[in-house]
């Protein structure tokens, strides 16, 4: 039973963990690729991070980065009600599909962060595009070759310039880095 | 920020507090008293969403059009949740004493942060955005 309640609480949690990285893939780069890889990695631990650039000339000027600590859950989400032995959940969180207009709290200091974040690189004219990082566990080259992904070719300029982390509200597994260049901060070169 | 019906039922109501402190185990002032909290949630909540004066701007983030009568834009109200400031006992997080009607929460996985008034809810703000906030100064100034 104790099982079941575990395995139930984690399915729940990493379903609005998913949903919650979804919800910052749609405020930036809108891209189902991404979004394929948040929902079929997460739960495996495969994913430990994603970035989403501020690219111009082949130089990031502009980071955020997504990273997700899969050992710090410090939720205190609980069951009290107890369930019976016999009672079984779904193996596979994609059976459990959320509906599209349900409404589902995401962090709100992320979403006005990011907001300023796309908000900056537009007025930077700097397009947006992404990149991922995978845990040690993972086998790098075979989820690469499955969703098409290729090494970083642009330069990361944000090395050195100002950066700040925001946690997220509603997940302690999460944190936001955002990072501009030193160029994109004195407004030259950009 | 308050209108004068939210004044009036909140000096009724800290008036009837006392009462109630004062001679204790008196029913009828117990049911006024719930009468005039839920009447003081309305008149907070139309308050709320009364339309401000045109051009002014969001008393939090000071920069996008305030949309509510309490001085907020729709966004900086979602961060900050308004709450009666009864139910923080007249004191919050920031250390100062409740000074509106209404306290303002704002949400943290390691524990919600308390704000007495708009005015540290903007000081947060500015704190949390910052790195933003320089950015956007320094390109606004720049064009």
């Amino acid at each position: 039973m104790i099982h079941t309640k575990t395995t139930t609480r984690t399915m729940i949690r990493t379903m609005l963990l998913t949903f919650q990285l979804r919800s910052v893939v749609e405020q930036t780069v809108k891209c189902e690729t991404l979004k394929r890889i948040i929902d079929e990695r997460v739960r495996t631990k495969e994913l430990a991070s994603f970035a989403v650039w501020g690219v111009q000339r082949e130089e990031a000027h502009a980071c955020m980065r997504i990273q997700i600590d899969y050992a710090r859950d410090t939720s205190n989400i609980q069951f009290n009600g107890s369930l019976p032995e016999d009672e079984y959940s779904l193996g596979d969180t994609r059976q459990l599909d959320l509906e599209e207009d349900e409404p589902i709290e995401t962090c709100r200091i992320w979403r006005e962060a990011i907001d300023w974040f796309v908000r900056l690189c537009d007025a930077h004219d700097l397009s947006l595009a992404w990149s991922v990082r995978w845990t040690a566990q993972a086998d790098r080259a075979e989820l690469c070759k499955t969703y098409g992904l290729a090494q970083v070719s642009f330069t990361d300029k944000t090395e050195g310039g100002p950066a700040k982390a925001i946690p997220n509200s509603l997940f302690s597994e999460l944190s936001a880095m955002f990072a501009f260049s030193g160029d994109m901060a004195s407004d030259e070169g950009v | 920020m308050a209108d004068n019906r939210t004044d009036c039922l909140q000096t009724c109501l800290i008036c009837l507090q006392q009462m109630m402190e004062r001679f204790p185990y008196n029913p009828p002032w117990e049911a006024l008293r719930v009468a005039i909290e839920a009447e003081l949630d309305t008149c907070e909540t139309a308050a709320a969403r009364t339309e401000p004066k045109p051009k002014q701007v969001c008393v939090c983030c000071r920069l996008r059009p305030a949309t509510l009568k309490c001085g907020f834009c729709a966004q900086c109200e979602a961060i900050y949740e308004s709450l009666p400031a009864r139910i923080v006992d007249g004191r919050c997080g920031c250390g100062h004493p409740a000074r509106e009607t209404h306290v303002y929460r704002r949400r943290s996985d390691d524990g919600d942060r308390m704000f007495c008034s708009a005015d540290c809810c903007a000081v947060d703000y500015a704190e949390v955005m910052s790195i933003f906030l320089d950015m956007w100064h320094r390109k606004v100034e720049h064009a």
